[in-house]
């Protein structure tokens, strides 16, 4: 079922079982996932089904940044039912299995888990989002020790924006779907370790609130860490901040276009070229993983823009042709307690206090591209595959994949949230999204943060048909 | 025969006139026939040295039409002086003897080779 939330009375409350707050490719995932179990779900969603301007504003804030615009909180996600969805390119790949575990190149990345626990969820997740797999390949790069990235390309473009695609699907089913009510509080119980409602205004200016068991966070990663933060009468310093970790280490992965002179060797014509490093080498090398995705080859053959290099290239792969294409570094963060979401001075249309975001490039993290360009260098010269190129000047541009800014852990001391996506300290608000990942490896971030949210969501069915969260 | 050396010319020629501006300013024949030797020496294989100069010989008539000469990698002597040299950039690079050229990463050998090829004549 399918509401307006504007038509709801002032000072109304409503109730279930479970409060989605968010329907993104999360909030969906939950919604599609839980709707024939055995309980009530409201989700309470911001925006409308089209894209409206002034519901947009709100998502605005100031941003102190290097390589991201002003406008980066307004234009790198989207306020709408099926949230980002609606404007991704629906490209995304598996978490490789060493990204969980401790790596030198990402102090502190680890995940509470294996990459074997979020496997069995990659099916649904598949099905969600209407993937299928390619085979990867660019085979001599592979034998040469280069590793494919196992990907998944979105289907038809209606498939790919989760709003339009399951909207017929929810507003048949028995899920209360709320649009354009913004959640700007979460009201705590006395003790301050359980949610007992939240607070929905509109921008027609009614206002009222949800109440529920359980409740979810599912509002993208910059907006799940400003909701913890918002300061509650028992606590200031936000929600699940034991560890001074909330909202901290923001990550989006950079790109870096530079250029590559590929040998005949080296082509193929295949579709797929999509690879990374083998994790020993990023290991020896203590670097964070990073991908590297070959864009077709222009037909350049020796007067290719590398120009005298071109040519050397040329002779030093005897019989083969050398000609001149591009290559795109795909950069997985390294996680930095300076690159945050704060509360900003700033009140927005409902008098709460804007995100604001702030990201810099760390030389560290040059410094780790510095020496992957230098490991693909290695292999593609040892053999023969092609010669690559390192900017001094690196021009970076984003992926707008949010992550990490309420990150996963065991312990309070490190994360915000716990190994089943619930908000330490409290005992029935949880979290879904890419927020939640300790570590994201170099791949677009939606298809394992649906894999996730699918996990969350047998959790949930699991803990309140227990009554396990009350 | 011809071809080879034409062959090895054009590259060389390539290498140090750049992409269109070849056509429009050919450099110098002595300046070019200095470059060559000194490739040819780097090469250090004496049977391409000799093919390469009796082609540079029968060439000097001609050689303002070298663009239009492409190399013909199958001779097998060209392609063994090219293939000692390959194996030698590998090496290099197996090894991370790798350098930065002109924001190019490349191997230490192939870095001389270049440095060679626009040292002025
Ligand atoms: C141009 C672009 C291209 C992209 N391409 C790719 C790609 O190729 N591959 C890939 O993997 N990822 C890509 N992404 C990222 C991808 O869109 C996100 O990873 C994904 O949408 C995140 O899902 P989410 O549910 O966590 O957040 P969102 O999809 O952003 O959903 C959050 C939802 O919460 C709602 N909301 C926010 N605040 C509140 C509130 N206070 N109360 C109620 N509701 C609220 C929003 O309206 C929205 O509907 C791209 C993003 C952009 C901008």
């Amino acid at each position: 079922m399918i509401r307006d939330a504007r038509a709801v009375p002032d000072g109304d409350s409503i109730d279930a079982d479970l409060c989605i707050v968010g329907g993104g490719a999360a909030g969906i995932t939950l919604a599609l996932e839980l709707m024939n179990a055995d309980m009530s779900i409201v989700l309470l969603e911001a925006g409308g089904t089209e894209l409206d301007p002034d519901e947009q504003k709100m998502y605005a804030g100031p941003v102190v940044s290097d390589v991201l615009p002003d406008t980066y909180l307004q234009t790198s996600r989207l306020r709408q039912f099926g949230g980002t969805t609606n404007h991704w390119g629906g490209h995304s790949v598996v978490i490789n299995e060493h990204v969980f575990g401790s790596r030198s190149g990402v102090p502190q990345g680890d995940w509470p888990f294996g990459a074997d626990e979020l496997r069995p969820y990659y099916a649904d997740a598949s099905r969600i989002l209407s993937k299928k797999r390619i085979r990867p390949a660019w085979r001599p790069a592979i034998e040469a020790g280069l590793v494919p990235m196992e990907r998944y390309p979105g289907g038809s473009d209606e498939d790919r924006r989760l709003g339009r695609a399951y909207h017929d699907t929810l507003k048949r089913a028995s899920v209360q779907i709320l649009l354009h009510g913004s959640v700007t509080r979460l009201h705590l119980d006395p003790g301050g370790t359980r949610v007992t409602s939240v607070q929905v205004q509109t921008l027609s200016g009614n206002r009222f609130t949800c109440s529920s068991r359980t409740f979810v966070l599912a509002t993208g990663a910059i907006e799940n860490a400003r909701l913890l933060l918002m300061p509650t009468p028992s606590n200031n310093r936000g929600l699940g901040n034991e560890s001074g970790q909330l909202g901290r280490n923001f990550g989006d992965h950079l790109f870096l276009h530079d250029r590559i002179i590929e040998t005949s060797l080296f082509w193929g014509g295949e579709r797929e070229r999509f690879l990374t490093f083998d994790p020993a080498l990023l290991e020896e090398q203590a670097v964070s993983e990073i991908g590297i995705m070959r864009l077709s080859p222009r037909k350049a053959t020796l007067r290719g823009d590398g120009g005298a290099v071109t040519t050397v290239a040329g002779l030093m792969a005897p019989g083969h042709e050398a000609r001149g294409g591009h290559v795109v570094y795909y950069i997985e963060p390294l996680l930095d307690a300076d690159n945050r979401v704060l509360l900003s001075d700033e009140p927005d249309a409902f008098g709460q206090p804007r995100s604001e975001l702030h990201f810099r490039v760390s030389s560290d993290l040059k410094a780790h591209i510095a020496k992957a360009a230098n490991l693909l260098a290695r292999l593609a010269g040892t053999h023969g595959l092609g010669r690559v190129s390192l900017s001094d000047d690196m021009q970076f541009r984003y992926g707008n994949h949010h992550m990490s800014t309420t990150r996963m852990s065991r312990s309070p001391r490190r994360g915000v949230v716990d190994e089943n996506c619930r908000v330490h300290g409290m005992e029935n608000l949880f979290v879904a999204g890419s927020s939640v990942f300790p570590s994201s490896g170099c791949g677009n971030p939606t298809y394992p943060l649906v894999a996730l949210t699918v996990r969350l969501a047998r959790h949930l069915r699991d803990g309140i048909s227990r009554r396990a969260f009350n | 025969m011809a071809t080879t050396g034409g062959g090895l010319l054009y590259l060389l020629g390539y290498s140090r006139m750049r992409e269109d501006a070849w056509t429009r300013s050919p450099l110098p024949f002595a300046r070019f026939e200095h470059e060559w030797r000194r490739m040819f020496s780097d090469l250090d294989d004496p049977a391409v040295l000799d093919l390469a100069a009796k082609a540079l010989e029968e060439k000097r008539e001609d050689w303002q039409d070298l663009p239009s000469l492409l190399p013909d990698l199958s001779d097998r002597s060209f392609k063994e002086g090219i293939e000692r040299a390959s194996a030698r950039s590998r090496e290099d690079y197996a090894a991370g003897r790798i350098v930065s050229v002109d924001n190019w990463l490349i191997s230490r050998s192939e870095a001389e080779l270049l440095a060679m090829l626009r040292t002025p004549g």
